[in-house]
């Protein structure tokens, strides 16, 4: 039971500092954002480096370093509260190209201990990947050990072994639905529209379609024993098919997702190498708990088939 | 041609029809599969013929010492079967050339009609068996069972639909058989159970 | 082995030339299909890349019309067991390959030569990679609906579960076909056709491979 309730915490817990913790970019982001559009906001976090002076036109400004160690002049329109005494700040600016000062538009806090970066393109929504990559991957997870049994199924012919591949697959359907939901949500606010036929769309809609095919061929055979031999034996063909989708589509279509061919913005999200270290905590705590969350899933349908023999009188 | 059956069990929808059935066949001998109906006889003949896999248990057969694997057991084995339906698009002498050519075996337009004879079929019909009575079917069967002379032979139910004269045929057939290889029948009719040197009842539920 | 298989091929063309089941409805279908696409497309003027693609979305729908008879004739006639009998299953396998590779290339040179007839707007720039592409297609069509088609075989709603288990697995061929045959017809360049004829060819192997391997598991009861 205990392993159960540290779950839910584990999974709530990593699910509110994945959504609370803000987003704070540095200077390299405002000089980035500038070139594109001057009027743009963005959140920065800085420390102060010098006491707080008055400028000419009325407001005030501070002299303050971005995380990179970027000195900058952070212009105040009105000299922010314990301005002499605070050693750092959160808060949404932009950067002016022809004056060539930092306008802070609203304080939002302190400085924060961690946040994450600033990714120009994704801001707040790059948030959704603690929960859409984990069901991505899952979706993956559940279809590879569905196949794994199935081949189990093949060698000893053991319906023990079906019923764990059904199982899987059923919980893989699932979070590829989720995925592809959470998936489209977001496109339509990151992209514009909900399904763009990017590649690794385009692999998940895939992926829905085998595991459709795969439950219509199940319903379509009476004896069982066939019913797994043919389900096992679909399994095993759509594993060494669909991996081809990999090659093929960045042939066929622009990539959209971070990682693609032709992908030269938002590089640090998904590549793990360049993310920032405290989203990759975040993610991988999330990914093991969707791990642990699929084991448990797996287990309670384990126990509902037993009880479902049992009551047919055909335990084994 | 040796047979060797341990601890055969086979589950239709996780239901037992039967379990842990044991026997061995030699050569030489016509053993017998009886049991009421719906108690597996076709089933366990289906396993021994290697055409279904058991849920429990193998088979292994040889000849003369040799293993034969169940992919090869083809080859050395004849079947025969109310279930079983032969190409009805073909005449009799199609379907005869054609079994001969998937075995690879050389039969000329005079080993044909000498099986035709054999079991009492008209030589000379050309139409397809499609339009064949099924006493006449089942003479076809038994030509497609041993055209390529096997060393065994599983016959189910094997005088079904026959008239005396067909029956007489069969019993030839077996008495043939019997000389150099094994035949296993699954029946429940007596004339055929006389014909058995031992039997083996079946005692699965239907 | 493959004396096996050829013999199953003739009993099967045979048996087909006998009761014309399949050919004349499959050729029926082809013209039909052709005859609703130039009436949708009265007046329009496509592109050949355009053109490409419902090329092989109808070499697509006759091959989920056709492609699957052989097995499930043998099904539902009941010869299956008799099949069983008289040879093992990497021959079956391969005869019913052959046949459908046979079947699936007469269809789909019909079906070429339909489109070059009929629609003025298909011009192809290097016709012979063409050709060689539309052949490297079919046989990718026939190797991977063989194995689904001896699947269906044994199942229930055999007719509408063809498309449906075929098309995720067959659809990188689709693409990667589709790209091709859109280079030979535009702009042939051999550096931008050949992954995906790499591709092609890649399919072809692996999905032979896996049905030899996984075909008697389906076969037998
Ligand atoms: N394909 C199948 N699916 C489900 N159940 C089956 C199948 N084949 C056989 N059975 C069941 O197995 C049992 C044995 O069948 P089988 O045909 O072996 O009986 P039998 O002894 O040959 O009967 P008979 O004397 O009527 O020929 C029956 O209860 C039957 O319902
Ligand atoms: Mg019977």
């Amino acid at each position: 039971m205990w392993w159960k309730l540290l779950l839910f915490f584990w999974i709530a817990a990593f699910s509110a500092v994945g959504l609370v913790t803000p987003i704070a970019g540095s200077l390299t982001e405002l000089s980035m954002i500038a070139q594109w559009s001057a009027e743009k906001a963005i959140p920065v976090k800085f420390r102060t480096a010098g006491e707080p002076v008055s400028a000419e036109d009325g407001g005030w400004v501070i002299r303050g370093t971005d995380k990179h160690g970027h000195d900058a002049d952070f212009h105040f329109s009105a000299i922010p509260e314990n301005a002499g005494t605070r050693d750092g700040y959160l808060a949404t600016a932009r950067y002016d190209t022809t004056a060539h000062r930092v306008e802070v538009v609203e304080v939002l806090g302190e400085y924060p201990g961690f946040s994450f970066p600033f990714i120009p393109g994704l801001e707040e929504r790059a948030k959704i990947i603690f929960f859409h990559v984990p069901m991505a991957w899952m979706t993956v997870v559940a279809f590879l050990v569905s196949m794994w049994f199935g081949i189990q199924y093949l060698r000893k012919k053991d319906l023990e072994d079906d019923f764990r591949s059904v199982a899987s697959a059923g919980l893989g359907l699932l979070f590829c639905v989720l995925a592809t939901t959470t998936g489209s949500l977001w496109a339509k606010f990151n992209w514009g529209s909900f399904w763009n036929w990017d590649p690794r769309q385009t692999s998940i809609f895939v992926l829905l379609l085998v595991y459709g095919a795969y439950f219509a061929l199940r319903s379509a055979v009476e004896i069982e024993e066939k019913k797994a031999t043919l389900s096992a034996v679909y399994n095993i063909i759509a594993a060494a098919t669909v991996p081809f989708f990999i090659f093929i589509m960045p042939r066929i279509m622009p990539g959209l997702h971070p990682g693609s061919a032709d992908d030269n913005s938002a590089g640090p999200v998904v590549s793990s190498g360049g993310m920032d270290a405290i989203m990759r905590f975040v993610l991988y705590s999330m990914l093991g708990g969707f791990l642990v969350l699929y084991g448990w899933l797996m287990r309670i349908q384990g126990r509902l088939h037993r009880i479902k023999l049992k009551r047919a009188e055909l335990a084994p | 041609m040796q047979i060797s059956a341990t601890g055969i069990g086979k589950k239709f929808n996780r239901r037992s029809i039967f379990r842990e059935v044991d026997f061995s066949v030699e050569t030489g001998e016509v053993f017998g599969i009886i049991g009421r109906n719906g108690s597996g006889k076709s089933t366990l003949l289906r396993i021994i013929g290697g055409l279904l896999s058991p849920s429990a248990g193998s088979i292994s057969y040889g000849i003369n010492g040799t293993d034969v694997s169940v992919e090869h057991l083809h080859r050395v084995m004849g079947y025969a079967a109310p279930y079983l339906t032969l190409y009805e698009e073909f005449s009799a002498a199609e379907n005869i050339a054609l079994y001969a050519k998937i075995r690879g075996l050389q039969k000329g337009s005079s080993d044909i009609a000498a099986l035709l004879d054999r079991v009492g079929l008209p030589t000379d019909r050309k139409d397809p068996i499609r339009a064949y009575s099924s006493g006449m079917m089942q003479r076809m069967k038994l030509i497609f069972s041993i055209l390529h002379e096997p060393p065994l032979l599983l016959l189910d139910e094997p005088i079904s639909n026959l008239d005396r004269e067909g029956m007489a045929v069969v019993y030839d057939i077996v008495a043939e058989q019997k000389k150099t290889g094994t035949v296993i029948i699954a029946t429940n009719d007596d004339e055929d159970i006389a014909q058995c040197d031992r039997t083996l009842r079946v005692e699965g539920r239907a | 082995m493959l004396k096996q298989a050829f013999a199953i091929f003739w009993k099967d063309l045979a048996s087909e030339l006998r009761t014309r089941y399949a050919i004349n409805a499959l050729l029926m279908f082809v013209v039909v299909t052709l005859a609703v696409i130039m009436f949708a497309l009265v007046g329009e003027t496509l592109s050949p890349g355009a053109l490409t693609g419902m090329l092989w979305v109808v070499m697509f729908f006759a091959a989920m019309s056709g492609l699957s008879r052989s097995f499930v004739a043998e099904e539902e006639r009941g010869t299956s067991m008799t099949l069983q009998l008289l040879a093992t299953p990497t021959a079956i396998y391969l005869g019913k390959l052959l046949f459908n590779l046979l079947l699936v290339l007469a269809l789909n040179i019909f079906i070429v030569l339909l489109f070059l007839l009929t629609m003025d707007q298909f011009t192809v720039a290097q016709i012979d990679l063409f050709w060689f592409v539309i052949l490297l297609g079919s046989i990718g069509i026939a190797s991977a609906t063989t194995i689904i088609a001896a699947i269906i075989a044994k199942a229930n709603t055999k007719g509408t579960l063809f498309p449906v288990l075929s098309f995720p697995v067959i659809l990188p061929l689709l693409m990667a076909g589709i790209s091709a045959t859109k280079i030979a017809v535009e702009e042939p360049m051999w550096d931008t056709v050949w992954p995906d004829l790499q591709l092609l060819g890649s399919y072809i192997v692996v999905v032979i491979t896996i049905s030899f391997l996984l075909f008697e598991f389906v076969w037998k009861d």
